[in-house]
Parts: structure tokens; sequence; C-alpha cells
């Protein structure tokens, strides 16, 4: 009877730091630090799709999520520029 | 006890929701190329958080849609049937993902070029430099 | 985290936690559904059903036979799509590479990181090509499948960028070529899996559809379902090795064109006339 209560708890805390992680990524201006922000987004939302009963996806996005996408933004940001300006 | 369990269900949908509009307002009000790209990741992402909540089903004993037994017999069958979460939107997931990953796969190597002849990544100045020399 | 910052997340999360407590009093109806949809239930139940050999799909795994099987068109124009991006940037991004270009001595010992994280990257590639493989081939049994595969082998080729020199990759004869060359074959090995059940209904006599895996009326071809007592779905698994090679040496041939360094495409393109300045 409680085990359901405690994945849903779960579950919405989760959901909760990826909203929060989301907003900080969109207001900061060092690229370095959005791109780290969207990194822990992706791995909150791989623990969500864990828990929603979708292993397919979770294995998609350990890839996905956590490796390429930081990987060739920060090759981007390398060759540009780091700040945001104004 | 059901209240908490349909306000906790209702929040994680409407939290998913939120996520999309934070990063559509990214997309549409920044004007930094990079900064768009990660906004594009994020709304890529929290679309395919709410596809997959569709297809959940909210009973207690919820397995995968996988079946675990060889030759399952047909009281396996129903119990497998009874149980188990809807499959259809985790394969067009899996679609949309590899198709959102050629998008800024492509996108990032024409920002790359982009950088390289106007020497800037701000849309607001490449605009400018392309109005001056137009005239 | 300056006080605007605080205020805008309070103000979200504190409407969000009140609109959920208007819904949940029922005021839009019921949210979550409890029951089955009627083309879930037939996907699920004829997944690995031996008593109806016309609607089967081998393999007890459902999502891979919706990917593979049920919607297989589907995953071949995605398939197709991707390729059209990564020939977009190979396009993009010409350079003439007979004469070397990107090229820096390798070997040398204060290139890289320290000798500690060159070693350890060794060993950690091995196990990253073996995990890679293994969730690869196991697609029809467990959750994985090709594309999972293939995008967990492509975290190798960054960290040798980061860790040993680019160089480290050259000297392995990975450049843009071979990999040209190894998603080629791959994409062929897609190609030849769709089209064989066309070739093995000429030695048969009989008509066959196209990316088929097991018999359907008025087409009696199929290919085998169990191979020395394993269960290997059918066509499901050449699908999935073929789809694992496209895909890695995809992910590997982009970040070899992303990481040369900036001075060669300066020259290239201050050789040529733009309108800007």
């Amino acid at each position: 009877m409680y085990e359901t209560l405690l994945i849903d708890i779960f579950l919405a805390v989760m959901s909760t730091i990826a909203l929060v992680f989301t907003y900080l990524a969109i207001i900061q201006k060092d690229l370095v630090k959005a791109i780290i922000y969207s990194a822990v987004e992706s791995g909150a939302y791989l623990l969500v799709f864990y828990l929603l009963m979708g292993p397919d996806l979770a294995l998609a996005y350990v890839a996905i999520g956590i490796g390429i996408y930081p990987a060739v933004a920060f090759f981007l940001v390398k060759k540009t520029e780091r700040y945001e300006t104004e | 006890m059901p209240l908490i369990e349909t306000f906790l269900a209702t929040y994680i949908i409407l939290a998913s929701i939120a996520t999309l509009i934070i990063s559509l307002y990214g997309i549409l009000y920044k004007p930094h190329l990079i900064k768009k790209i990660i906004a594009l990741t994020i709304f890529g992402d929290a679309g395919n958080i709410f596809a997959t909540i569709v297809g959940f089903r909210y009973i207690y004993p919820v397995v995968p849609p996988i079946l675990t037994t060889e030759n399952p017999t047909s009281t396996d069958m129903g119990l497998f049937v009874r149980s188990a979460v809807d499959p259809v939107p985790q394969a067009l997931v899996l679609t949309a993902i590899v198709i959102g990953m050629a998008v800024v796969l492509f996108i990032v190597f024409l920002a790359l070029q982009t950088y390289r002849i106007y020497h800037t990544l701000d849309t607001r100045k490449v605009a400018e430099q392309r109005k001056r020399s137009e005239q | 985290m300056n006080r605007k910052t605080v205020l805008s997340l309070s103000v979200i999360i504190g409407s969000l936690i009140a609109i959920s407590y208007a819904v949940a009093d029922q005021a839009t109806g019921v949210i979550p559904q409890t029951s089955l949809r009627n083309l879930a239930s037939y996907y699920l139940q004829n997944t690995l059903n031996s008593s109806s050999k016309y609607t089967w799909a081998a393999s007890p795994e459902a999502v891979t036979a919706i990917v593979w099987d049920y919607r297989g068109f589907d995953t071949l124009f995605e398939t197709s799509v991707f390729f059209l991006a990564i020939i977009a940037c190979v396009a993009l991004f010409e350079v003439d590479m007979t004469k070397g270009a990107g090229r820096t001595a390798s070997k040398r010992a204060d290139i890289g990181l320290s000798i500690i994280v060159k070693v350890v990257t060794k060993i950690v590639g091995l196990i990253i090509v073996v995990v890679s493989a293994s969730i690869a081939l196991h697609g029809q049994l467990t959750p994985g499948g090709g594309f999972q595969g293939g995008a967990a082998l492509a975290v190798l080729p960054i960290l040798f960028i980061i860790a040993l020199s680019r160089s480290a990759l050259e000297d392995r004869n990975v450049n843009r070529t071979s990999m040209l060359i190894l998603r080629s074959m791959g994409l062929l090995g897609i190609a030849t899996t769709v089209v064989l059940p066309l070739i093995l209904g000429l030695f048969m006599h009989s008509g066959a559809y196209i990316m088929q895996n097991q018999i359907k009326p008025n087409a009696p071809v199929s290919l085998p379902s169990t191979i020395l007592d394993r269960m290997m779905g059918g066509n499901l698994w050449m699908l999935n090795l073929s789809e694992y090679l496209a895909v890695g040496a995809g992910f590997t041939l982009t970040f070899v064109l992303l990481s040369l360094p900036e001075d060669t495409f300066r020259k290239i393109l201050e050789g040529e006339k733009y309108a800007t300045h």
C-alpha cells in the first residue's frame, strides 16, 4: 500500500529537480555551467523514464543526454565564445 | 488516500508541461545560438516524457512490456496483459530521439560555420552585418 | 542565485501546486488511466504467441518487435533521415585530407593528459566496446537494441580525443574515409536484410513481402526464429547488428570532423570571397 506512495513521491521529486535545473540553465550567462545544468536535468529525466517502466528509453538517454549532447556542445563552446553578452 | 495519488499524478504531468513551456521561452527569447541549441535539447526531452506518461498505467503490480519466460502458457499471457504498460508510445519515442539528435548535430555544424564567417554568434549582430552589407 | 531567481522559482512551483490540487479534486475528470488500449492489447498478446503463426513476431520483447517488425518502415525512414543529416555535415566541412590536415606529432609524452589517465582510458575503452556490443546484440531478448549500443560506442572516440590526442585516432586509421566505409557497410546490411525475403521467395517459388519476418498468408517465407535452441527472432538480430555498426560509425565521423583545428578552415575561407567583408 505504501510502495506506490513512495514511488509517486520519488517521481514528483525528480520532476521538480528537472524543472528547477531547466530554469537555471535558461537563465545562466556562462555557457559551460548551462551545459552542465542541462546534463543534470537529463539525468533526472533518466530516472523518471526508469520509473515509468521504459528501460529501452533509459538506456538510450544514458548515452545521449549525458554523453553526446554535452560533448558536442563543449566542442562548440571551445571553438567559439564562452560568455553570452547582455 | 486516492486524493494524494491523484494530486501527485497531476503534479507530474503539469511539471513536464511547465518544462516544455520554459524551454520554448528559451528558444524564442534568447539571442545566442548556443543557448537556443541547449533549449532545443531540453524541449525534446520534455516532449518525450509527456508521451511516455500518456502510455503509463496507474495500477499496482505494473511490469514493463517484456516477457520473461520462453514458452509462455495462457495463464502467463493473461497475467502479462493484465499488468503491462503500453509499448507503442515507447517505440515512437525511440524514433523521436534519433530524429531530434540528427537535427541537433546538423545545427551544431551550421553554428560553427556561422562563427567562421561572421565572427559572432549573436543573431542580432549577424542581422546587422547582413543588412549593412546589402546597402 | 539572487532574489529574482528565488522569487520566479517559487511563483512557478506555487502555481503548479495550486493547479494540481484543483485538478486532483476532479475538476477536469479522472487523469491517469488504468485500462489498456486495443492496439497495445493486440501487440502484447501476439508478440510471442506460437499458436497463431501468422501474426507473431518471435521475440519476447514487445518494443523491439514494434520498432523493427510491426512498424519496420518507420525505422527505415528514420535511419535514412539520420544518414542525410550526416551526409550534410560531411559536405559542409569539405577539406583536402591528403595533405595531412590536422596532424600533430604523436607519441610525445607531453601532449594529452597524464600517464595514469592514458592507461585507464585504454582499459575503459575496451570495456566500452564489449558492453556496447552486448547491448546491441541482445536486442531481441532484453532491453537494448542497435541504436542504444551505437550511441554507447560513440563515447569511445570522445574519451580518446580528450585524454590522448586527436592524432592517437589518426594513427589507428580512424579518419573520415574509413568511417564512411563502415557506415556504408552497416546501411548495406540493413538493405540486404530488407530484400532477403524476396530472394528466398525466388528459391521457394512463391511471392514474399519486403521486410517480412515470419510466415504470412500467401507468402510462406520466414527467417528462422531459433538457431541452435537460442531465440533469435527472425531478422531482428541482423537488423540490430547492422544498425549498431551504422550508428557507431556515424557518430565517430562527426567527432573526427568536429575536432579538426581551426587554421585549416581559416585558410580555405580566406581564399574565397564573401559579401560581408
